[in-house]
């Protein structure tokens, strides 16, 4: 009878707690990053994460932290290996804790597969760009700032905005044409009043065995925050180019993610970047975003969501700003439409899908998409400098084609852009209501959109009633 | 104040005449009017509650799917929990059962054997100066400086269940 691997020895020379760091000698032929568990008398098995190696000696940072243990009574076995998850269909329908263990009552997830949680590195040339559109029923997104099989695509979002709401209404409504369509969430940081909330938005799918729930609560501890988004990327990927669905990844709160990075940078003694964060943030923050996208030869796709808080609505804080940089485009929230009352409150003008045009348009969606949401995005500069003008003037002294410009704005705000939370648009009448409100504006305005569209689409008698 | 002679009466008398017409004819005009106003304002009023009466309905009808949704997904929760909680249930129960037949290994005329094929695998984990001893339910313990191994029979047995977890998942599955 043999019994494999190293993890059956346990190492006893514990020689400092300190924090959430531990010292354990005698620990040669152990390597970075690898995992352990750490039995502690009288105590639940805790876990630790080798951080690094000197010697003999290793530095561990226990994820539950080491409150209640003291040297003497710890003994810890390495796996040999960094992390791995068993990997498949079988956590489609789950609700895990930030690590991937069950919260619903349910037994452990397992698998025929194991993989690591940080991804196997995949040859560049090996990706192909991403194409065909993701259908998330919210019209803001689907006209304006379509999200693309495979792209990655933030919500920029501040603190007491209803970004949960219109995460949980994305994982829950999204769907891509013809092929399988699953959602990993992945909750970082959330209170339990959210985690409740988010558990309630999405037991409807959850229940359909589409969707993945791991929720990391704020008091729970700060590495599995680290774990939570590699642990669901692991499960996407997998569940995409070896099952060949069209995967959604969408991830809450990376800002708290960012906050964890630092604790235990700080925990490390390294040396703080801007604001704290380790000049590390912009590649870790890479290793995440970048196991979206598709793969050659492989059917499915990973699409990421990521959803994040700026810190006082500052766009160049860190997060959001090195988030800027790795991901195609951003769906912007803000404050002042939201006090409008306006749900989603997307400031269509400073959002953007930079692949947008790999998902949308003749042959993707609709031969006028792109004209469309071009001509919406001009009309909608133009208003805003209208009713700039009528704030000077009063807009009984605007001409008549200003009080167009100021009509259209309020027509796609409140139409267009203002949804039920529960509402699902499908993109025809999503692409109808934005042609409805193109409809207040002059024809001669419309001059993004060719005469063959305009009589084919604008609403009223022979192609727009206001000739 | 200045009278009219009496010759004057019968040359107004048309004027009085179309003066009394003339009102007669405005005092209809403004009585149309306002009976048209007041059908106006009654249908008005008629389609503003029909109106009112459809949104609300509108409105029921989306509480009561809303409700309805909600309320199916909570039993959806409820059945996925049971399930749930049966596989959790029927896993533990083959635990304690796969416990229970390491433990009756002890008796196993091969025992001695598996104990002496436990050692060498505990100095191949160890290193040959490990000291090892029977654990207490059964099985080897071994401990080289500070450095140790359990293979008792319940880690052996709890580990084998880890090992083999794709049966473990036919219990449910099949």
């Amino acid at each position: 009878m043999t019994v494999p691997n190293r993890n059956l020895v346990s190492h006893r020379d514990v020689r400092e707690l300190r924090g959430p760091l531990m010292v354990v000698g005698d620990a040669d032929g152990v390597g970075w990053d690898e995992f352990a568990g750490v039995d502690v008398e009288g105590g639940p098995e805790r876990h630790a994460l080798v951080l690094e190696v000197n010697g003999d000696q290793a530095l561990l940072q226990v994820l539950e932290g080491t409150d209640g243990m003291r040297l003497g009574g710890i003994s810890v076995r390495f796996q040999g290996r960094p992390l791995h998850i068993p990997v498949g269909p079988e956590w489609l329908g789950r609700v895990c804790n930030g690590r991937g263990e069950p919260l619903d009552g349910g037994p452990p997830v397992t698998a025929d597969t194991v993989e690591p949680v940080g991804g196997w590195p995949l040859n560049p040339v090996y990706r192909i760009p991403p194409k065909e559109a993701v259908i998330t029923g919210i019209s803001a997104i689907d006209a304006l700032t379509t999200l693309v099989r495979g792209q990655k695509l933030p919500i920029f979002s501040v603190a007491g905005l209803p970004h949960l709401t219109l995460a949980t209404q994305i994982a829950a409504q999204s769907r891509s044409g013809g092929r399988n369509f699953r959602v990993v969430f992945a909750a970082m940081g959330m209170t339990h009043a959210d985690i409740a909330y988010i558990r309630d938005r999405l037991e409807e799918r959850s229940a359909a065995g589409e969707l993945v729930l791991l929720l990391n609560a704020a008091d729970d501890p700060v590495i599995e925050r680290i774990l939570t988004p590699r642990i669901a990327l692991s499960i996407a990927e997998h569940l995409a180019y070896e099952e060949g669905s069209d995967v959604l990844v969408v991830m809450s709160d990376m800002t708290s993610y960012a906050e964890a990075v630092r604790e235990v940078s700080a925990a490390r003694k390294e040396i703080p970047a801007r604001r704290g964060y380790p000049g590390y943030l912009y590649s870790d923050l890479a290793t995440l975003y970048e196991r979206c996208g598709r793969v050659q030869g492989r059917e499915g796709s990973v699409t990421i969501v990521p959803v994040l808080t700026m810190p006082s609505g500052d766009m160049t804080h860190p997060v959001p700003d090195l988030t800027g940089y790795i991901t195609e485009g951003q769906i912007v929230l803000s404050p002042d439409i939201s006090a409008r009352d306006i749900y989603p409150p997307v400031d269509v003008l400073s959002s953007l899908s930079r692949l947008m045009r790999s998902g949308a348009g003749k042959g993707r969606t609709r031969e006028d998409h792109l004209d469309v949401a071009a001509q919406v995005l001009a009309a909608m500069a133009r208003a805003r400098q209208a009713s700039e003008l009528a704030e000077l003037v009063g807009e009984d002294a605007l001409g008549e084609a200003d009080r167009a410009y100021i009509a259209f704005r309020s027509a796609v705000e409140e139409k267009l852009l203002n949804q039920g939370v529960d509402e699902y648009r499908s993109l025809e009448q999503t692409l109808g209501l934005a042609w409805e409100a193109l409809a207040l504006l002059p024809r001669r305005e419309l001059s993004m959109i060719s005469n063959e569209l305009l009589d084919r689409y604008l609403p009223g008698p022979l192609g727009g009633a206001r000739l | 104040m200045s009278t009219l002679p009496r010759t004057a009466a019968p040359a107004l008398a048309p004027i009085r005449e179309a003066i009394r017409s003339g009102s007669a004819a405005q005092a209809q005009t403004i009585l149309d009017t306002a009976e048209r106003q007041a059908a106006e304002i009654r249908e008005r009023g008629r389609s503003e509650a029909g109106q009112i009466r459809s949104r609300a309905e509108a409105d029921g009808r989306e509480a009561a799917r809303a409700e309805a949704v909600l309320r199916s997904a909570r039993a959806r929760r409820e059945a996925g929990r049971t399930v749930l909680a049966r596989e959790e249930e029927l896993r533990e129960e083959l635990r304690r059962q796969v416990l229970a037949e390491a433990a009756r290994l002890r008796s196993d005329r091969r025992y001695p054997a598996l104990l002496e094929a436990l050692r060498d695998q505990a100095r191949q984990l160890l290193g040959a100066g490990a000291r090892t001893s029977e654990a207490p339910g059964g099985g080897i313990t071994a401990s080289l400086g500070s450095r140790s191994v359990d293979l008792s029979l319940p880690a052996l047995g709890s580990a084998a269940l880890e090992r083999y977890a794709g049966e473990v998942r036919d219990l449910w599955q099949e």
